[in-house]
């Protein structure tokens, strides 16, 4: 080969392997984002702990373990299944996003508080937080 | 045994050591028409570091985060392909700089054993920094007939005592914020509009605007200063989240920038510089023409290469690597290494913000911001975007003590991912 040609290919080589690192680090990354994402039933880092159980026949102190999706409500299909008349049936979900929580309130009837401040959509909740939901009361300790 | 394995790391590491023996291949085929193997010891030795730096992560800490050190090492190794490329001999020590680099990252993974101990000797770090700078004004050595003293020697060894300091100003400061955070939130005193914290807290921002004044004043180093400012102004932003403080820096900045231009002689050089190079085309705006003519014949694809003439620009190996990447590897190439450093600065606050302790929180937006800031000022200086001033870019420009600071940036915000809550 002519070593023009040779030169030719090695500069246009050394330019594409660079842009190949770069697609090769962006799909890493895409895998790493789509594995924290996925697993929502997945157990996640903390615990609900009892505080004021009210009608829900939970006794004060016990735990109810959490996962990386939590709906909490009184209806059967949730995660947190709290049966008290104060909460509604889709009454708010605990997200875990790999590094914090957040608390989302469903719309419900008598509301959600975290630390006594009334949640309006969303919150970040952190263990040690007491979240009131209508009248029970909880708090988010780690697992 | 198997979380331990780094295979994410192994991957990108081999790729970036080939992206980089690729090169010395090619610039040995340019210079000699074969690949001649001599050409290449001394980039294979720094291949392998990086690979066993990586075995290091695997033993002290295996959760750190696995992109940081590819990218890393993939900047380090172009910057020494295009440093070699210059100047043979300067490439070699470039590259003995950055093992010794990685040795005392690797020292910065495990020591202390416990980094939140650093909080403690936090004045201990800054006096030691201050001490350095006053050293080297008295003692120090000025290698390059700048007229400024700017390094200081031990037996034939030099170094810049001011890149040393770059991560030892994010140390202090995140141990200072971590500490008076609260306290710096908390607005007590009122002056007119605006609200200031009580005046005693504010102490160290005089502090650094008096060692930033010292650096321009007395070492003619509008980079550094700014940087230092910049640095402390990212942080404290990042730590109280009132948006005052970089709008009253910015302010204090724009002030001083003008008070400068009329007070220092120097700094109205390089505004008018900036403005119109073409007027001192032979003289002051000499470096900046050559370094846009430079950029300007790479295009887009570059010379290739070995076969432009980036050693046309003066200082090219150091503040000006940009222009002979540019040169020879074109906007392609610049776009490219741009991204790694933007990736560097992206995943360092991502490390940030996953962190759950406040002083390491604190310390790694402090380290992206000493890499960012750096990019910006360096990048837009070469471009003309913003008026000149000399720092060097990291990972890419020669410099052996920017080598060392680049590399305990990496090691911490590598410990810093690796830290288990």
């Amino acid at each position: 080969m002519p070593v023009d040609l040779i030169l030719l290919l090695g500069r246009i080589a050394l330019l594409a392997a660079l842009y190949v690192f770069l697609v090769v680090l962006a799909i890493l990354l895409r895998r790493e984002l789509a594995s924290r994402a996925s697993g929502p039933s997945e157990r996640a880092p903390a615990d609900l702990l009892i505080m004021e159980p009210e009608e829900t026949g939970y006794d004060v102190g016990e735990r109810i373990p959490l996962l990386a999706v939590s709906p909490i409500g009184r209806s059967d299909d949730n995660a947190v299944v709290l049966e008290d008349t104060f909460i509604s049936g889709q009454h708010a979900i605990l997200r875990w996003n790999g590094r914090g929580w957040v608390l989302e309130d469903l719309g419900s009837t008598n509301g959600t508080q975290i630390n006594g401040r009334r949640v309006k959509k969303t919150a970040a909740v952190r263990p040690g937080d007491i979240i009131q939901l209508g009248r029970v009361k909880v708090k988010l300790v780690p697992a | 045994m198997t979380e331990r394995l780094r295979l994410q790391e192994w991957l990108l590491l081999v790729l970036a050591n080939a992206i980089m023996l690729g090169g010395f291949a090619l610039l040995s085929e340019v210079r000699y028409h074969h690949v001649l193997l001599g050409q290449l010891t001394y980039p294979i030795v720094f291949a392998l570091s990086t690979f066993l730096f990586s075995v290091g992560l695997s033993v002290l800490q295996p959760a750190a985060d696995q992109f940081i050190w590819p990218v890393v090492s993939l900047l380090a190794g172009m910057g020494i392909l295009v440093v070699s490329r210059l100047d043979a001999g300067l490439g070699h020590r470039q590259v003995v700089w950055t093992i010794l680099g990685e040795a005392l990252a690797l020292l910065a993974l495990s020591v202390p054993r416990d980094l939140t101990v650093l909080r403690r000797y936090k004045y201990t770090i800054a006096f030691a920094g201050l001490f350095l700078i006053i050293l080297t004004i008295v003692a120090g050595t000025d290698i390059n007939g700048s007229g400024y003293k700017r390094w200081i020697g031990f037996h034939g060894i030099y170094f810049q005592p001011v890149e040393i300091l770059k991560p030892m100003i994010a140390v202090f400061f995140a141990a200072y914020l971590d500490e008076k955070r609260e306290l710096l939130s908390a607005a007590r005193l009122q002056i007119g509009p605006i609200r200031l914290p009580p005046f005693q807290y504010l102490a160290p921002l005089v502090a650094v605007w008096g060692l930033s004044l010292l650096l321009l004043v007395k070492q003619n180093d509008l980079g550094s200063a700014l940087l230092f400012l910049g640095i402390f102004l990212a942080m404290i932003y990042v730590g109280t989240a009132r948006a005052v403080y970089p709008i009253g820096g910015f302010v204090m900045f724009v002030v001083g920038a003008f008070l400068a231009f009329h007070l220092f002689p120097h700094v109205r050089d390089r505004t008018e510089i900036w403005l119109d190079p073409w007027v001192h085309a032979a003289g002051s705006g000499f470096q900046l023409i050559q370094g846009l003519i430079a950029l300007s014949t790479g295009g887009i694809g570059g010379q290739g290469l070995g076969q432009g003439q980036p050693y046309l620009v003066p200082v090219v190996t150091t503040d000006f690597i940009l222009a002979a990447i540019g040169e020879e590897l074109g906007l392609l190439g610049v776009v490219a290494l741009l991204a790694l450093l933007l990736f560097v600065v992206f995943r360092g606050l991502a490390i940030a913000i996953a962190s759950t302790n406040n002083f390491h929180k604190l310390l790694a937006a402090g380290l992206v911001a000493i890499v960012g800031i750096q990019t910006i000022v360096i990048v837009g200086g070469t471009t003309r975007l913003m008026p000149l001033t000399g720092v060097p870019l990291p990972y890419l420009s020669y410099g052996g003590s920017a080598a060392l600071a680049n590399y305990v940036i990496a090691g911490l915000l590598l410990r810093i991912s690796g830290a288990r809550a």
